[in-house]
């Protein structure tokens, strides 16, 4: 299968310690695949997604490797351009909805720019993508979510607002970086719902990280085990469940099982 | 004579503001429950569905609009020595400390405000109660920042036991733990439940972490009191809908029960 994002050898560490926070990390994203990537807390998951996207502070924190999108390097792209690839047609679902929009516009507006910024339109027309966004993901009432401010919503239906905004441009890579961490038991399963969703309905690539077996279990074709900025193992979600090959895994595995006895099988 | 009971606690909040016609919105209603010693009570529900407010009912932080907590068979409002008997360990342990305070400032704030102890005793107490959570004596000195979340939830845990208290309530208190520091603060709390002789109030959406812990289940929905089971078998085996949808929420363990992708 061809990926439509490759990452090859990335490394990424501080400028000033030269402390690594990611070593020599390489792996692929394919076309209507979920890649799950998982690990502790403070393992490297989130500095490696922002990475993706370039977004860490380049005075701060230097990044090497390759990362390829299509067959474009996205290191070698300028700011300007790099602009467009993201929420374009690379998307990102951040972990804390509340503090992903920004507080002082309505939902409308913080849609309409963000569809405007990367696509030539009317605002009406904005506007009606917006609308039929919200409604994919069963968000009732558009209109009235559309005037809201963020603090009016809840987590859940923020998070919902948030995957109808990186999925109304149609991205090819859909970045989530611990979507439901924040949100309760019903509106998590509610929100994979909708991230599978989109995964069929768009074909789109999903890098899914979190820190939860179960989620993963759930939703990833594939599975990046990592552990202090390497990924110690990657291997297919049947396999690595059934047949873990790292010792670090086994361990995972086996405190997953525990904590989840009792509910189900 | 029950440690805690919770006897017809209605809660309302309102809109106060001047002319406004806004209704207030009832959060508890008419919830009634008991508590014995050294048990832990899972009080499960959604998001909103009050479950926070009652802790705060039961820490004294709230005066419900009707209704009456007693704590000993005392009104926990008029008797305050039952502060003392009730701590809380919250879910966003940075939030919870004080950033300018040392680990050790952190552990000591209840014990000088409930106790009088020599500064030599206060010293060795607080390296017992680090000892006890797991962490050591060098770490008195160390600031929220140097911690890990799953350090400084130890910290939290260390400050609420601080006091001897008979009941702990756990605002979701494992919550944003990552899955194996999550598994090492509920091995803890189980711990200390058995050597200290502690109840809990085990607040959580987490099922998996609520049957780990507690000995009795109750779920809140919409303020109300919708399902009470007294042992962890007749909770595992209800077929009530409020059991099932919390059932129907649970993740699968492995990628062969899966239901969102097929």
């Amino acid at each position: 299968m061809k990926p439509v994002l490759s990452v090859e050898h990335l490394t990424i560490e501080t400028i000033a310690a030269g402390q690594p926070l990611v070593q020599n990390i390489s792996f692929q994203l394919a076309a209507g695949q979920i890649t799950g990537l998982v690990g502790e807390s403070g393992c490297g998951k989130t500095v490696t997604s922002l990475a993706l996207l370039r977004l860490l502070d380049e005075k701060v924190i230097r990044q090497s490797g390759r990362i390829l999108l299509d067959a474009t390097d996205l290191m070698t792209l300028s700011d300007r351009t790099l602009r467009r690839v993201r929420g374009g047609q690379i998307a990102f679902i951040m972990q804390n909805p509340m503090s992903a929009f920004t507080p002082v516009f309505t939902i409308g507006h913080q849609l309409v720019e963000t569809i405007r910024t990367h696509d030539r339109c009317s605002k009406r027309e904005a506007k009606e993508r917006a609308i039929e966004a919200l409604l994919e993901v069963n968000l009732e009432q558009p209109d009235r979510i559309l005037k809201a401010y963020p603090f009016e919503l809840s987590g859940g239906m923020l998070q919902r607002v948030m995957i109808a905004l990186a999925v109304c441009l149609r991205p090819h890579v859909l970045i989530a970086d611990e979507p439901t961490t924040a949100l309760d038991v019903y509106n998590q399963k509610l929100v994979l719902y909708y991230l599978e969703k989109v995964r069929a309905t768009y074909d789109t690539a999903i890098l899914l990280i979190s820190h939860d077996l179960s989620v993963i279990a759930e939703m990833a074709d594939y599975v990046l085990v990592m552990r202090d900025g390497e990924i110690v193992e990657q291997a297919d979600v049947f396999d690595l469940f059934d047949r873990p090959q790292h010792p670090y895994t086994r361990r995972l595995l086996e405190q997953h099982g525990l904590q989840a006895g009792g509910m189900n099988a | 004579m029950s440690l805690l009971q919770i006897k017809h606690v209605s809660h309302r909040y309102g809109n106060q503001r001047f002319l406004s016609r806004q209704p207030e919105q009832t959060v508890l209603q008419d919830v009634s429950l008991t508590l014995e010693a050294g048990t832990c009570l899972g009080l499960l529900g959604r998001s909103g569905a009050g479950k926070s407010t009652l802790g705060r009912i039961l820490l004294g932080l709230e005066r419900p609009k009707e209704g009456q907590v007693l704590f000993e068979g005392q009104d926990i409002y008029q008797n305050l020595s039952s502060r003392q008997d009730i701590q809380v360990v919250f879910q966003d342990s940075f939030a919870a400390v004080n950033p300018k305070l040392t680990a050790g400032q952190i552990i000591a704030e209840p014990l000088t405000n409930f106790l009088r102890l020599t500064p030599d005793a206060l010293e060795e107490r607080l390296i017992t109660l680090l000892e006890q959570v797991g962490l050591a004596e060098a770490d008195l000195t160390k600031y929220p920042h140097q911690f890990s979340g799953g350090q400084l939830q130890r910290i939290c845990i260390a400050r609420a036991i601080a006091t001897n208290p008979k009941l702990i309530i756990l605002d979701e208190a494992v919550s944003s733990l990552d899955m194996v520091n999550k598994a090492m603060i509920l091995d803890l709390l189980r711990e200390l439940k058995a050597t200290l002789g502690l109840a809990y109030v085990f607040i959580t959406h987490d099922v998996q972490a609520a049957q780990t812990l507690s000995d009795r289940f109750v779920i809140l929905d919409h303020g109300q009191l919708v399902g009470d089971y007294p042992t962890l078998e007749s909770f595992t085996e209800a077929t009530d809908r409020h059991v099932e949808a919390i059932r129907q929420a649970v993740l699968a363990t492995h990628p062969r029960y899966r239901t969102i992708r097929k």
